[in-house]
């Protein structure tokens, strides 16, 4: 229907974890559940498309024992995420 | 929240909510207001009364507990960087902003007093009253701007006063200016954990 829309960022999911992205120099898995309140399965599905598609980048490490996943937005994602508003403005006019 | 596809308004409204909410997520539990205030209400009033008693030649001892404390918070801040779940601009900025600061003011208490003069003790209240407004415009905390803007009036006003009485001054800026927001953040982090 909206076809100048980046159809990967145009998923409620998603949109929200590279919104998040775009407002830190990056955040963890806990802080995308803690936010979106979606489900770790769910979010997992949407961070591998949005890794797979090089708009984030995706740190595992350990902290403290525990394993920590760390997302960072790629230039990519950045100009992707901008073009998607341009794109909402047009619409929205 | 799911992945069904959006519309442009609720595409819209989803980043705006998203990102006012990450944004909001300022965690600090105020430790090096509470801290650095404490400390340097104590350095203040002990060199007011060493003053007072004419213990001129070590007037400026107690503030040596300052650089102390500046390093038991960069170390309290390290730890706890290493912790903490996530970064965002506005923990950055302020992490920065405060250490730069920081070194600034000792910098000028220890090395340049004697060239700043009378003017010392306003010179170190109009820094730390730009600290305090942009911490409290930045974390949107009403505490830290309306004390920032009373530290700024006691900076000029203290050009009225003896020289002999700005290590008070400082230590009453101390409590306004670093204690009291520190605890009011303190108290609210608690709040939110409840």
């Amino acid at each position: 229907m909206y076809k100048d829309l980046d159809p990967l960022l145009h998923s409620q999911l998603r949109l929200a974890i590279v919104s998040i992205l775009m407002t830190g120099e990056s955040a963890d898995f806990n802080q995308i559940m803690d936010i979106t309140k979606a489900t770790s399965g769910n979010i997992s599905v949407q961070i591998k498309k949005l890794q797979d598609a090089g708009y984030i980048e995706v740190v595992k490490s350990f902290k403290n024992n525990y394993q920590n996943t760390a997302l960072k937005i790629t230039n990519k994602g950045i100009k992707a995420f901008e073009n998607y508003v341009e794109c909402l403005k047009q619409y929205i006019k | 929240m799911d992945s069904k596809e959006l519309t442009p308004n609720e595409s819209l409204a989803l980043i705006t909510n998203v990102i006012l909410e990450a944004k909001s997520r300022f965690r600090d539990n105020g430790f090096s207001f509470i801290l650095l205030g404490i400390c340097s209400f104590a350095a203040s009033l002990g060199q007011f009364v060493l003053l007072k008693l004419e213990f001129y030649q070590i007037n400026y001892f107690p503030y040596f507990i300052m650089p102390v404390a500046g390093a038991i918070t960069f170390f309290y801040y390290q730890k706890k960087g290493r912790m903490v779940r996530s970064k965002n601009m506005i923990s950055s900025l302020l992490g920065v902003l405060g250490a730069i600061l920081g070194i600034n003011l000792m910098v000028a208490g220890f090395f340049f007093w004697n060239k700043f003069d009378i003017a010392l003790v306003p010179f170190i209240l109009i820094i730390l009253a730009i600290w305090l407004v942009i911490t409290g415009v930045s974390i949107k905390n009403k505490v830290f701007f309306i004390s920032g803007i009373a530290v700024n009036i006691m900076a000029f006003c203290t050009f009225y006063i003896a020289g002999e009485n700005h290590p008070l001054i400082l230590a009453i800026a101390s409590l306004i200016g670093l204690v009291v927001p520190g605890l009011m953040l303190n108290f609210s982090q608690k709040e939110n954990h409840v």
